[in-house]
């Protein structure tokens, strides 16, 4: 009993810490004269609101399931964040952006202005809302799938075939964040265009890190001084 | 993401980091509902609030709030759908 304390502690705790940080920041980040959150859940609009917040969260897992992934090859995080967290984080936040993304879509289906059904929302191209824009983000949804699930069939697939087809998550997530901005309708505020600016900068640096890190591992050591005679 | 083999995973581990990124999906979401909402309600009180003139049709531009919407992108669902409120929606 008195063992599993420490350890009760040790998983509780930071989960109480980012409860109570998000909890602080959605209260400096209201703007003034805001109605009151019942106000928001008691809306007819409240299904069009949660689309679209969570497309926020799909998103952010998605670019925190990407660092961590290129940091496994490019070991940018040595020193700061042992190796099986990192891998374990990203295999986890793989699988839960897939789940954040499917409530993304199919929260939307109530809505009663939308009048949106289950096939305008899954396939591509199906949505009468900016279709284009929805249909990059249904493709980027299959896509992700389609990489997760890679490492459970690598048996099948090889070390080539699962190499490449995770290499296919650069150009997804490039279709993920066009889809944010061009279907977003909070694309217009300044901290979502931040937010945007900031995540794929990341991705791009992180990119380039991992390109670099691995270019430098591969080249040969320098050969020593040669002896005389 | 990476294109290198990542090392066998033993079920689960960090449950603590686990649990975390489920409460910050979890507070992310309830706090962009709750800033989204507050925007959009705050913008359609005072799109109600405004003076509008008699003949002002439903969902006529000056009703729109600052963040555009449905009504004023050229691809919003087509207009035989009904609408379950009076008040537009501000995006």
């Amino acid at each position: 009993m008195n063992a599993r304390v420490p350890e009760l502690v040790r998983i509780i705790a930071p989960v109480l810490a980012v409860i109570i940080a998000g909890t602080i920041v959605t209260r400096l980040a209201m703007p003034a004269g805001a109605p009151p959150f019942s106000d928001t859940l008691g809306s007819v609009h409240r299904w069009w609101y949660l689309g679209r917040a969570s497309g926020f969260v799909a998103y952010a897992l998605l670019v925190g399931s990407m660092v961590l992934g290129i940091a496994i090859s490019s070991r940018v995080f040595d020193g700061l964040l042992v190796r099986p967290w990192v891998f374990e984080m990203h295999q986890f936040l793989s699988l839960f952006v897939l789940v954040a993304m499917a409530f993304h879509a199919l929260i939307l289906l109530p809505d009663p202005y939308a009048h949106f059904n289950l096939v305008e929302l899954l396939a591509p191209f199906a949505s009468p809302y900016r279709p284009l824009a929805t249909a990059l983000g249904t493709i980027a949804m299959y896509g992700l799938v389609a990489v997760a699930f890679s490492y459970y069939a690598k048996r099948w697939l090889g070390q080539a075939g699962w190499r490449n087809l995770h290499y296919v998550s650069f150009p997804l997530f490039a279709g993920a964040l066009v889809h944010g901005v061009t279907a977003g309708a909070d694309s217009g505020s300044t901290p979502v265009q931040v937010w945007y600016l900031a995540s794929g900068l990341a991705i791009v640096f992180f990119t380039f890190f991992r390109i670099l890190a691995v270019r430098s591992r591969s080249r040969p050591a320098p050969a020593g001084p040669q002896p005389f005679g | 993401m990476s294109a290198r083999a990542p090392q066998p995973s033993g079920g689960v581990k960090f449950p603590g980091s686990k649990l975390s990124a489920v409460a910050f999906a979890a507070v992310l979401l309830g706090g962009a509902t709750a800033w989204i909402g507050a925007r959009d309600e705050r913008s359609a009180a005072a799109q109600d609030a405004a003076p509008q003139p008699a003949s002002a049709p439903v969902n006529a531009p000056q009703r729109l709030g600052p963040n555009g919407g449905y009504a004023r992108t050229n691809n919003a669902p087509a207009p035989a759908r009904p609408k379950a409120t009076t008040r537009t929606r501000a995006s």
